[in-house]
Order: structure tokens, then C-alpha cells, then sequence
């Protein structure tokens, strides 16, 4: 647990250093602060229903754009090589590189909450809705995240890191669109892939177990394939 | 005692053996010097005893610890120098020593006093609140290797620790290095060649991933003796002192060095049959003749001598790096 948070502190600062992650934050709450307007002036409701959905699809770009970095620029600068003879598993470095890209982005969407504060200061925006969307929010980023760092750990390329995360991304959003054509029983499976459908239920206000478990197993296993990847490499 | 034991040690990259059941060891308070030409896997055979890339077959036990099987207990015990020092460029120093000392589980107050003595011992104040991509080679050399001393491990192992130094920080860090001698234990490669003479206790020598020689650097120069060569100048004309020498039995050639160095009598080159010493029958050869002999050196040989005889000793392999150089 101690390197884990040793690893994660370092991203971070490496974060705060340099001037990706605010260019992405300040991007990303430009673009989700349109949507908040524009909702907001179009529809007159008290809500962040409509932004929040919208935001989801800058995620995917957004995402794999700040965890590219992560695993990809390890092998390509040659550092793996003292960070891996240190006393650390390759587990505790995935999961240490992923928590620190979490933290940050968690540090955004706790200043997303703006967006509901200004609404309820005119109106009287329903916070059980609002709360519920920003935690499915917070788990459809976690998955992202972790897909970010399965891409990082394919290659030492920052750049294919990030196309192959946003790709991956944007197919994981699309998957159920084939499901209506297909029938069962693929049908019904690939529906239940799909990444946007999970969170919708959140954004109405219904916090599922079942859609908790699908963001969370999606965590676990992209970090658990990023960690297997990463060993392999130094096995070939 | 070993402190690190390579066992019959093989890696393979698809059907290219980078390594080719080495096996060598060091024992504990030494400094081996590991040499060869570039891509003979030093670097590889490195990585390996690290624990960083696993071997194909045979075993590495590092302080009677398997490196395979407790990557984790050999890590803690081995400082670790890569190839050209890697480094993460957008971090301080001061914060790339502490994350790696962290990373090390040097605790408490403990950390600050081990950062502070790898600092003043690699004179790396100047840089200290300096970003690592910004420093010069030199200096970021130099925090590649103070980041391996954190925590005073008992192993070092310094991937061609010189390269990129001017003569001077050269010439510091082989002092540093021989200050270790006896405490710690340190393996370090190079293709530089005095380097490893003036520091090492003992050197392995490879050559396309297998063992060339073994030995310490003067027995190294013993066992290669056997072809005497001489340096000799004579107050004589050049043509009486290549009779008198050519007639003498045991001699195999002799060559006229190139003038130049100093004015004077001619100089020339003997090499003598193996294991003869020919220097009084000269001596009595040139006083029967009334010719004064002014200086008699035996040659010995350098490291870089021995080096390129023992990688090239093997005729057929010399002739296919040649062909390799002549592009087809």
C-alpha cells in the first residue's frame, strides 16, 4: 500500500509540474461548461443531466490523453529499469500510476460540482439526482482511466498509447449499437458492454449495484491486464 | 563467500542468444570489472542479475538468494547504475532523490541524511533544486549514480559508470568506486579499458555472450607473456643491427619503429618466441660486435592488447567480423 501511494504521489506532482494535465482541465471544464450553459439556456431546468451525459463523450478523449504518459514513457526513457530493481511489484506501479491519474481527475469533477451549485442558487435542482450522476460519473472515469493505463503498457509510445485508448474508448461507447441488429444472443451482451448505457441510470438517479460492479470489474481487469502486459514485456 | 553467482546463464531474443551460458562469479568486498565489446551482453547479463529482464536457462543467486524466485529480497540489496543513466527529466533532483530513496524504504530522518550524503559525495549541490532534464550530462550521470548509492547497498552494479564524464568526474568516480572496495561489492562494465585496469580486482571478459577470460588484470597480462616483445635502440648503423638480430635463434621478427619520439639512434621492435627471454644473449651479441645497446624495455601488454587478441583469437570468427564490416 506504502508504494502504491509512493508511485501515485509522484504522478501527481509530475501532473501539477507540467502543463498537460491543466491544459486538459482547463479543455475539459471549457467544453462541459458550454454544455452546462447551453442546457441551461435551452431547456430553463434546474438540472446537469443533459451536461453530464455530454461530458461522458469528452471522457474518451480526455482519458486516455493523461494516462498515455503513464507506462508508455517508462520504457521509452529506459527509467523501468530503476524503477523496476527498486523493491516494488509491477502490480503495485500500475496501480500506483493509475491512482495518481484518479486523483487528479477527481480533483476535476469536485470542481465540476460548480455546475450544480450556480443552479441552486436560482433554482431548486433535485441533489439525489445530481449526486447520483457525478458518483457514476466518478466510476465511468475510473473505468476510462483504467483502460488509459491498459493502453499505456501496450507500447512505448505515448501517442499510439492514446489512439489505441481512445479508440478502444470510443468502440467500448458504440458496442450496443450493433446489439439491436444482431439479436440474441449476442445481442444482449454487447448491450451490456456498452459503457454509456450503465452510466444513464446513475444520471436518472438510480444507484445499481449491478452498474457498480460493471465499472469497477472493468477497473480491475484493464489494470489486472496493464500489470500482466507490463511483466510479460520484460519476459520476452 | 559469493556474493553473486551467474550459473550457466543463457538469454535468448528469439533465436539470438545475447548470452551464452556465462558463468562467472564475485565475492563479496570485490570489484569485478566486466568487459567486452559493445553488444557482447554486458548490459543484458546486468539486467539479469538486477532481476529486471528473467534469463532464458541457468540460475543467478545474488548473496545466496535466487534472483527468479525473490526479485523483491535480491532488489533490496542492489544498487543499480542502468546504461546511460535514466532518469525522470521532469522532476528536481531533490525530488527524484527522495522518490527514489523512498522507493528504496529508506525511512524517517534516516532519508534526509542518505540524500544529503549522496549529494555532498557527488558534488551535486550546485543542481540540487535544478530539473533533472536540464542538468548536463555530466551532472545527470552523476545522479544516476547517487540514486544507485542510496542506502549504501550492499551490491553495486554500474552499467559503463564513466562514459559521458570528462577525464576529471572520470577520474572522481573511479576514486569513489575504489573507496567501496573491501565494504561493498561492485560490478561494473565498461569498454573503456583502463578504466577497468586502474579499478578492478578482477575482470571477466565476453565476447558475443560467452566467457573470453577470467582473471585479475595482471594475470590477465601474465598469461598472454608468452610472446615477448621487446623495445631496443642501438648506437649502430640500421642495417648491422637488423643482421645481428635477425641471425640470433628465438627471434621471430624484428620491426623498425617509426622515428619521431626522440631524435637520435633508431629503435626497433623485437618479438621473440614464446616463453624465451632472449635479453643477455642480445646484450652479448651487441658488446661482441663493440655496438652499445642504449635502452632494452620489455613491452608488457595492456589490458587493450590482451582484449583484442583474446576476441580475435578465434581466426574463423575474426575473419567473419570482417566480412561483416565490408558491406555487400
Amino acid at each position: 500500500m506504502r508504494k502504491i501511494w509512493i508511485v501515485a504521489k509522484r504522478e501527481l506532482m509530475t501532473y501539477l509540474q507540467t502543463p498537460m494535465a491543466y491544459a486538459l482541465m482547463a479543455g475539459f471544464l471549457m467544453i462541459t461548461g458550454y454544455f452546462f450553459s447551453m442546457s441551461l439556456l435551452g431547456s430553463r431546468a434546474a438540472s446537469v443531466q443533459s451536461m453530464l451525459g455530454n461530458a461522458g463523450l469528452i471522457l474518451v478523449f480526455v482519458a486516455p490523453i493523461l494516462t498515455m504518459r503513464l507506462l508508455a514513457d517508462e520504457d521509452r526513457q529506459g527509467t523501468s529499469e530503476i524503477l523496476f530493481t527498486t523493491p516494488v511489484s509491477v502490480g503495485q506501479v500500475v496501480v500506483g500510476k493509475f491512482a495518481g491519474a484518479l486523483m487528479i481527475m477527481t480533483a476535476l469533477l469536485l470542481i465540476m460540482l460548480v455546475f450544480p451549485l450556480v443552479v441552486d442558487q436560482f433554482g431548486n435542482p433535485d441533489w439525489g439526482v445530481v449526486l447520483s450522476g457525478y458518483f457514476g460519473f466518478w466510476l465511468m472515469m475510473t473505468a476510462f482511466l483504467a483502460a488509459g493505463v491498459f493502453t499505456s503498457s501496450l507500447t512505448d509510445s505515448q501517442l499510439v498509447a492514446g489512439v489505441a485508448g481512445v479508440a478502444l474508448l470510443l468502440l467500448l461507447w458504440v458496442i450496443d449499437w450493433a446489439a439491436g441488429s444482431l439479436g440474441a444472443p449476442i445481442g444482449p451482451i454487447l448491450a451490456r458492454l456498452s459503457i454509456t448505457n450503465h452510466f444513464v441510470e446513475f444520471n436518472r438517479g438510480i444507484i445499481d449495484t449491478k452498474n457498480i460492479v460493471f465499472y469497477l470489474s472493468l477497473t480491475f481487469g484493464f489494470l489486472f491486464l496493464g500489470t500482466r502486459i507490463v511483466e510479460s514485456r520484460r519476459w520476452r | 563467500m559469493d556474493m553473486i553467482e551467474v550459473n550457466g546463464v543463457t538469454k535468448r531474443y528469439g533465436k539470438k542468444s545475447a548470452v551464452d551460458n556465462l558463468t562467472f562469479n564475485a565475492t563479496k568486498g570485490e570489484i569485478l570489472g566486466f568487459l567486452g565489446p559493445n553488444g557482447a551482453g554486458k548490459t543484458t547479463t546486468m539486467r539479469m542479475i538486477t532481476g529486471f529482464i528473467p534469463p532464458t536457462a541457468g540460475s543467478i543467486r545474488v548473496d545466496g538468494i535466487d534472483v527468479v524466485e525473490n526479485p523483491m529480497a535480491v532488489s533490496r540489496k542492489i544498487g543499480y547504475l542502468p546504461e546511460d543513466a535514466p532518469l525522470y527529466p521532469e522532476m528536481t533532483v531533490a525530488d527524484f532523490l527522495d522518490f527514489m530513496a523512498e522507493m528504496k524504504e529508506i525511512k524517517g530522518k534516516g532519508r534526509r541524511r542518505e540524500i544529503d550524503r549522496v549529494v555532498a559525495r557527488l558534488e551535486l549541490g550546485p543542481v540540487y533544486r535544478r530539473l533533472v532534464g536540464n542538468c548536463s550530462l555530466g551532472y545527470r550521470h552523476r545522479i544516476g549514480l547517487a540514486q544507485a548509492l542510496l542506502g549504501d547497498p550492499e551490491i553495486l552494479i554500474l552499467d559503463e559508470p564513466t562514459s559521458g564524464l570528462d577525464p576529471r568526474q572520470r577520474l572522481e568516480i573511479r576514486d569513489l568506486i575504489r573507496d567501496l572496495a573491501g565494504r561493498r561489492t561492485v560490478i561494473l562494465s565498461s569498454h573503456v579499458l583502463p578504466e577497468v585496469q586502474q579499478t578492478c580486482e578482477r575482470v571477466v571478459i565476453i565476447n558475443e555472450g560467452r566467457l573470453v577470460a577470467e582473471d585479475t588484470p595482471s594475470g590477465l597480462a601474465a598469461r598472454l607473456q608468452g610472446q615477448s616483445i621487446l623495445r631496443i635502440q642501438v648506437r649502430a648503423p640500421v642495417e648491422d643491427t637488423l643482421r645481428l638480430l635477425e641471425d640470433l635463434p628465438g627471434i621471430v621478427a624484428v620491426k623498425r619503429d617509426a622515428d619521431g619520439r626522440n631524435a637520435g639512434p633508431p629503435s626497433f621492435t623485437v618479438e621473440m618466441e614464446p616463453n624465451r627471454d632472449l635479453r643477455e644473449d642480445i646484450f652479448f651479441r651487441f658488446a661482441e660486435s663493440n655496438l652499445p645497446i642504449l635502452e632494452m624495455t620489455p613491452v608488457g601488454f595492456s589490458l587493450e592488447d590482451i582484449f583484442l587478441q583474446l576476441i580475435t583469437e578465434d581466426p574463423e570468427r575474426a575473419q567473419e567480423d570482417r566480412r561483416e564490416v565490408i558491406p555487400s
